[in-house]
């Protein structure tokens, strides 16, 4: 953490000197569009209801229910998302987060898993941007996250699909499915 | 929600294997040592004043120093299982914005802290572990600094319900001598 703090400064200093452009250089800047709000839509209180696939090549029919809570809350004004989860369903009660941050010199999303059960983050982060109408996340396997492309619609739901197998979107194999509707704005005390 | 359906279909497989195997296991590891540090943190939830003296070179200019005044924001996770910090201070090398996700690891009795760096939106490094030990809070990392692996130590001393302080330092001569590289004394603004 210490190394981490003090490198940021170090980082800080230089930053004001010479600008992050060096990191663009393979890039094409107009091509990058300001995805610092595109995961507004997550803030709030969600009712949510999974449809998971334990086994989707082996095992495609087979799914199994869960129901529960979703609650996204911004941080530093926005330019982070934390995402706690709570659901039940015939295996027990699941309790999760995700920690999304934002690149604003990528112009990237990260998604970064947490489980309360091992207290750990897992894994490599996924990293994504907001394309075509839905927001997609890739990592080692696929996972694509599409909403509601209508203001009115996208405003009180989306749906957040995990398909597996291809990085296209449109062939992937469907591995789980999530449907985040709002229920009633409530204090976290209240969910809690 | 990403890895929702893998992780939660891992999940929901490790809650009934580990339901039967943990109790085993712990005993096999650690007999009667470990004690539950789940609530070790909480003195750390607030909103918080915090005056800051860092040292960017804590092993080749261990006398410069540089103040920073700011506040830091601690709020609940999962009902207080994991504690999300936000840091917003002021310095002479502008606004600094980070912050820490604190995870208690149950099996292992121990808490990560996992260091954000705003600027650029990612983790930054690999976590700070530790523990409550002898009154303190001390976690540890091993990293790069200026290309050495150099190991890092974070303590919380002195705390109150109304402050606190944080203290990270680094040695470069495998924890026999630390120099200073980062101190924050905290005072309450709010619960």
């Amino acid at each position: 953490m210490t190394t981490n703090i003090a490198l940021f400064f170090g980082c800080l200093a230089s930053a004001s000197s010479a600008p992050s452009a060096t990191a663009l250089s393979s890039f094409d800047e107009t091509h990058l569009r300001d995805g610092a709000h595109d995961m507004d839509f997550a803030i709030g209180t969600w009712r949510t209801e999974i449809t998971g696939f334990k086994d989707p090549f082996g095992r495609p029919d087979r799914a199994s229910h869960m129901s529960g809570i979703k609650t996204g809350r911004r941080l530093w004004n926005g330019k982070a998302v934390i995402e706690e989860i709570e659901a039940d369903g015939p295996n027990g009660h699941w309790e999760a987060a995700n920690l999304f941050l934002y690149d604003p010199v990528a112009h990237q999303w990260s998604q970064n898993y947490v489980d309360a059960d091992t207290g750990r983050i897992e894994g490599a982060p996924g990293v994504s941007e907001f394309r075509n109408g839905r927001f997609e996340f890739y990592w080692q396997a696929t996972s694509v996250a599409a909403r509601c492309r209508s203001a009115a619609h996208g405003a009180t739901s989306h749906l957040l699909r995990t398909p597996t197998g291809s990085i296209d979107p449109m062939t992937a194999a469907g591995l789980g499915t999530l449907r985040s509707l709002p229920t009633s704005p409530r204090s976290n005390e209240e969910i809690r | 929600m990403k890895k929702l359906n893998v992780r939660g279909a891992a999940l929901l497989a490790c809650v009934a294997i580990s339901a039967l195997a943990s109790p085993a296991l712990s005993q096999t590891q650690a007999p009667a040592a470990l004690r539950d540090g789940s609530h070790d943190m909480d003195f750390n939830f607030g909103t918080w004043h915090t005056e800051i003296s860092r040292y960017p070179d804590p092993i080749a200019k261990p006398d410069e120093t540089v103040h920073l005044a700011g506040t830091v924001t601690v709020r609940p996770v999962w009902n207080g299982k994991a504690e999300m910090e936000e840091i917003e201070a002021d310095g002479p090398h502008g606004h600094w914005e980070g912050g820490t996700l604190f995870l208690y690891d149950p099996q292992a009795h121990q808490w990560s802290q996992n260091y954000i760096d705003v600027s650029v939106g990612r983790f930054d490094g690999p976590p700070t572990i530790g523990e409550y030990r002898d009154g303190d809070i001390e976690y540890f990392s091993q990293e790069d600094f200026h290309g050495r692996a150099t190991l890092i130590r974070g303590t919380w001393t002195d705390i109150t319900p109304d402050s606190h302080s944080y203290e990270e330092d680094f040695s470069n001569d495998g924890g026999r001598t630390w120099r200073p590289a980062f101190i924050a004394h905290l005072t309450r603004i709010a619960k």
